[in-house]
């Protein structure tokens, strides 16, 4: 059986990121399993520019932002098998995976990361009532199918979700001469960046039906139409406000959850809220030697902070098989507090500087972020749709020495926002 | 003018029932035809059946359904229970000859309140001596069942006595083993007339006029309307719309028997186990007018969920990656009577309705009804080439790491999974095709491509390609189910083109 | 200006009220390759109002293999001094 230092499940960014990392930290033999035919993940059908406005400090596409890991992983020689599906990681490390050319291989490796990324949720998982005709697609789909087949699913589309990728494939079949008729989304504000409310749905001047959601599919083989609905604070429709909208294809941007079927083979401890592997600020999962980075951990908006995850996990398997990697005295266990929807990780040691994400609830104005009593920082404006990243210094973790076992992160502030936050 | 095509029997209808008469009647030196509407066999009612073939206890709270339903007389009863004993029991034989997957799983009625418990005495005392069986109390329940719902009080558990399957592995096996023996199978072929002659009949399809001695009509939801074309019908039918939800397969395994309650009226609720591992949910039975109706309601699939939460607490919304309807017609003559029937003028046509079970009478059913037409005249002389073995496509997921690394090395394409979710290959893919699917549906159900968690998000694309390329169609061409379910209309840049030559037209 | 953390983000929103200007990405057609689709960007932000006509000439062009990353497939689109590049390998 072969065996490998460090194995990387996935080669989309946070995959190329954390096994970069890992060679570049001297680890030796570093495989990357991806289950498609070229390296770059999602990032191959987001042809849209964005990426790297952090990292690189320049406005990438993703395929540009893709291809500078995809040259340094070749350059420090990762060993990338395409096409491959993983089918087994058992909790000891083994890996089953099976490709055309090398048939079914089994591996063990020293250490595992897994970026398998994230899936998208589906027509069921909304209980989207109606007929079953061709013409449903979940957003991510459709742009595969524009993007890397060449091929467009209709001529008149709703698309259901105003995350980042519904408004994303709203501008790119526009300019593919596609009429949107709506862009429709259950809460009452735009679920994804306000940059992306603008350039996508104002620019094209494409109906955005806020405070609705689509109740039923009509047409019986191919969507010939779509019933709207307002609905309610209890996001309930409110009959007698149905809408009929012919179409012939709806997508739906209804949500991404972490892609955690190889997870759970393998043992790791899940959480339920951020939808990923619990994980310590190595971002080491709940199995020893086992490491998560990326969207398989929680469902991210910049691939940036994708790239910072997933390198920390890289770095973190490299210590690990080289024995350096250092359990902490303490653990202090993260919350979600008021107005936080969940943190990462899920534990820290406090005793070096730290990097947390979090996302929070709901929309608002004038907060403060605190964490325990040793970080509080103003802010003018949150968004569930925008992460938050505190960084905690060694001088703030020093003040929260005593007898601490938990820290809460939390959100407060007087004003809650939930219209539109005017750009004026 | 082209010569209409001549055949012995035709059947109409390629579901449980068209099948397994063809199937039966492969057995003898005839020339059949089975001729089918939609793209593919099992597209009608039949694809939206519960996927049970029971006997037993079972058996005992349908007829008790039935008769919440409608009128059901004791003479209809004592048929049906013949005929579906009969069906089981041919059933245990066919699902190993034609390799059909299958499970075996108990059946455990609980009662959780005063009404429920009285039903479940009334049913003791009915059953009990036939079936040997006794009331359990809440400690013995949750031994067999530890996840159902702390608020049973009583019930009743018959093991193996029910065979769970997916309804269209069943219909798509039989008509293989069919075609294998010499059935000819049309597809995309609609009956649109029908006139007797002297000593044959002729039918008018879309694909052409067919010359034919006998013609058994098995078309489902069209039965009634079929028959009229041959003559005064004398049968109708009381129409039921289902809702059924189906879980992920990570909560498959809290139950290991089908979970229900007895039967009230308007309620009924069932948790049953698939053979591929998930659990499906029902059943929403509403009275429809229209037996094509087949969209979901949100509130049907809510009622649903909370039924099945009564049972199994621990299941969520959540946990639901598909649902759809199934129609449930039964004759309104008598909800227990199998239709088997030709009208006066015309004894050579033989009409065979959809009932409820529909899987567990069909093999006992095509008996019957091969009896039928050597009584009016068919001559039946035994092949002795008959083969009652068909092979099913082998299934990758199912086999160890040494049977999968030796499969990868006879076939490279067994190599590339293309679904993620149920660890389909490309092999198996292209296998269906070669099978007969001609569309993403077609693949689905034979292969379970699309039917994970995902939903065909990750396999969609991959297998839209292989159907092109192995059909030798334009992309644009591919289809879900047939018909005008085109998936992808456009290649990009059509609309662009298409655009600015209607502008530059208009310019002109 | 409420809420703005960025300093790109105040040159944006000048950018914006002035003359909206946009990077535009997409894809073309292939031809002689087993990919159907490359993707292209404008190297440099373009108004608004021409991303449509600019759709419209890209529609018409077919890229054939052996274009790497940054090369010009549109040089000056429109006499906007803006090219067309690819973005990935073919």
């Amino acid at each position: 059986m072969q065996h490998v230092d460090v194995a990387v499940i996935g080669a989309g960014p946070a995959g190329l990121a954390a096994a970069v990392k890992a060679r570049a930290s001297g680890v030796k033999k570093v495989v990357v399993i991806e289950r498609t035919k070229y390296p770059g993940g999602l990032l191959e059908q987001c042809i849209h520019n964005g990426f790297g406005l952090h990292y690189f400090k320049e406005d990438l596409t993703g395929p540009e932002y893709a291809a500078r890991f995809v040259e340094k992983a070749r350059d420090l020689n990762v060993d990338m098998r395409l096409d491959s599906m993983v089918l087994n990681i058992s909790g000891d490390r083994r890996i089953s995976f099976v490709n055309k050319r090398d048939g079914l291989v089994t591996l063990t490796a020293g250490a595992i990361v897994l970026a398998m990324g994230c899936r998208e949720r589906t027509g069921p998982s909304i209980m989207l009532a109606g007929t079953r005709p061709a013409g449903i697609f979940t957003a991510g789909t459709a742009q595969r199918y524009i993007n890397i087949e060449g091929f467009i699913p209709g001529k008149e589309i709703v698309i259901l979700g105003s995350g980042d990728v519904g408004m994303i494939m709203a501008k790119r079949l526009s300019l593919e001469d596609v009429e949107v008729k709506a862009v429709v989304e259950i809460l009452p504000y735009v679920g994804g960046l306000i940059r992306n409310e603008v350039q996508c749905i104002h620019d094209f001047e494409i109906p955005l039906m806020l405070g609705h959601t689509v109740t039923e599919i009509h047409g019986r083989d191919r969507v010939e139409a779509v019933t709207v609905a307002k609905v309610d604070k209890n996001r309930q429709p409110i009959v007698g406000t149905m809408k009929r909208i012919k179409c012939d294809t709806l997508l739906l941007s209804v949500g991404l959850i972490p892609e955690n079927e190889l997870s759970r083979m393998a043992g790791v401890k899940l959480d339920s809220t951020s939808g990923g592997p619990i994980v310590d600020e190595t971002m080491q999962t709940s199995v020893p030697g086992i490491f998560a980075g990326g969207n398989v951990v929680h469902v991210h908006d910049l691939v940036d902070h994708v790239t910072e995850e997933a390198e920390a996990a890289g770095a973190s398997a490299a210590k690990y098989i080289m024995g350096k990697l250092k359990s902490g005295i303490r653990k202090l266990n993260l919350k979600a507090g008021e107005n936080i929807k969940y943190v990462i990780p899920h534990t820290i040691t406090g005793e070096k500087e730290v990097i947390l994400y979090a996302r929070v609830k709901e929309p608002a104005m004038k907060v403060r972020v605190k964490v325990g009593n040793i970080f509080n920082k103003p802010l003018r404006v949150v968004r569930p749709s925008e992460m938050l990243k505190i960084h905690l210094s060694p001088r703030e973790l020093e003040k929260g020495r005593d007898g601490l076992t938990e820290l809460v992160v939390s959100c407060v502030g007087k004003e809650q926002q939930n219209k539109k936050i005017n750009i004026s | 003018m082209v010569k209409p095509l001549e055949t012995e029997v035709l059947i109409i209808g390629g579901g449980i029932n068209g099948t397994a008469i063809a199937r039966e009647l492969s057995k003898y030196k005839i020339d059949v035809t089975l001729v089918e509407k939609e793209v593919d066999v099992s597209f009608g009612i039949s694809k939206g059946s519960n996927g049970q073939v029971y006997t037993g206890l079972e058996m005992a709270l349908s007829l008790a359904l039935k008769k919440v339903a409608g009128t059901v007389s004791e003479e209809m009863e004592k048929a049906k229970e013949r005929i579906c004993d009969q069906g089981y029991r041919l059933w245990e034989q066919m699902f190993h000859e034609l390799e059909i997957p299958y499970r075996v799983v108990g059946l455990m009625v609980i009662a959780t309140n005063a009404e429920e418990f009285q039903k479940l005495n009334a049913m003791h005392k009915q059953y009990a001596k036939n079936y040997g069986l006794k009331i359990l109390g809440k400690e013995e329940i949750l031994s067999i069942e530890p996840n159902v719902t702390q608020e049973a009080i009583a019930g009743l558990y018959e093991p193996g006595h029910m065979m769970v399957h997916n309804p269209f592995d069943a219909v798509i096996a039989l008509a293989e083993n069919a075609k294998d023996n010499g059935i000819r199978i049309l597809l995309n072929c609609e009956v649109s007339a029908i006139t007797k002659g002297k000593g044959f009949q002729t039918v008018e399809t879309s694909n052409g006029r067919i010359k034919t001695r006998f013609i058994v009509n098995a078309s489902g939801r069209y039965v009634d309307k079929i028959a009229a074309m041959a003559g005064p019908c004398g049968f109708g039918f009381q129409c039921f719309k289902g809702h059924l939800l189906i879980t992920d397969k990570n909560v498959g395994g809290i139950v290991n028997n089908v979970i229900t309650t007895p039967p009230l009226p308007g309620i009924a609720k069932v948790v049953q186990p698939t053979v591929d591992g998930n659990l499906r949910l029902g059943t929403l039975y509403e009275e429809t007018k229209d037996r094509f109706d087949h969209r979901t309601i949100l509130s049907g699939m809510n009622e649903v969920m909370e039924r099945a939460r009564s049972l199994v607490p621990s299941l969520s919304p959540r946990d639901i990656i598909t649902y759809f309807t199934g129609t449930r017609m039964f004759s309104n003559r008598d909800a227990a009577e199998y239709i088997i029937e030709s009208p006066k003028e015309n004894p050579k046509f033989i009409s065979v309705g959809p009932g409820m079970p529909g899987f567990t009478p069909a093999p006992a059913i095509a008996k019957i009804v091969v009896e039928r037409l050597e009584n009016e005249g068919l001559q039946l002389v035994e092949r002795r080439d008959f083969n009652p073995y068909r092979k099913n496509i082998t299934r990758f997921s199912s086999l160890s790491n040494p049977q999968k690394a030796d499969l990868i090395r006879r076939e490279a394409s067994y190599g590339h999974v293309l679904c993620r979710c149920e660890h389909v290959t490309e092999a198996e893919v292209v296998e269906s095709i070669r099978r007969g699917a001609t569309t993403l549906d077609g693949i689905k159900f034979r292969t379970r491509a699309g039917m994970g968690r995902c939903q065909g998000g990750f396999c969609g694309p991959q297998v839209v390609e292989i159907l092109a390329r192995e059909l030798n169609i334009p992309v644009t061409h591919v289809t879900k189910r047939g018909g005008k379910s085109r998936l992808l209309l456009y290649q990009t840049k059509e609309l662009l083109k298409t655009h600015r030559r209607n502008r530059d037209d208009a310019a002109c | 200006m409420a809420g703005n953390e960025c300093k790109q983000g105040r040159s944006y929103i000048l950018q914006e009220f002035k003359l909206s200007m946009r990077i535009l990405t997409a894809t073309v057609q292939t031809e002689g390759c087993s990919r159907p689709t490359l993707s292209v960007k404008s190297s440099k932000p373009l108004p608004k109002s021409m991303l449509r006509r600019c759709m419209l000439i890209l529609s018409e062009v077919k890229a054939k293999p052996g274009l790497h990353m940054g090369d010009v497939l549109i040089k000056n689109i429109f006499d906007t001094g803006v090219d067309i590049v690819c973005t990935k390998e073919l």
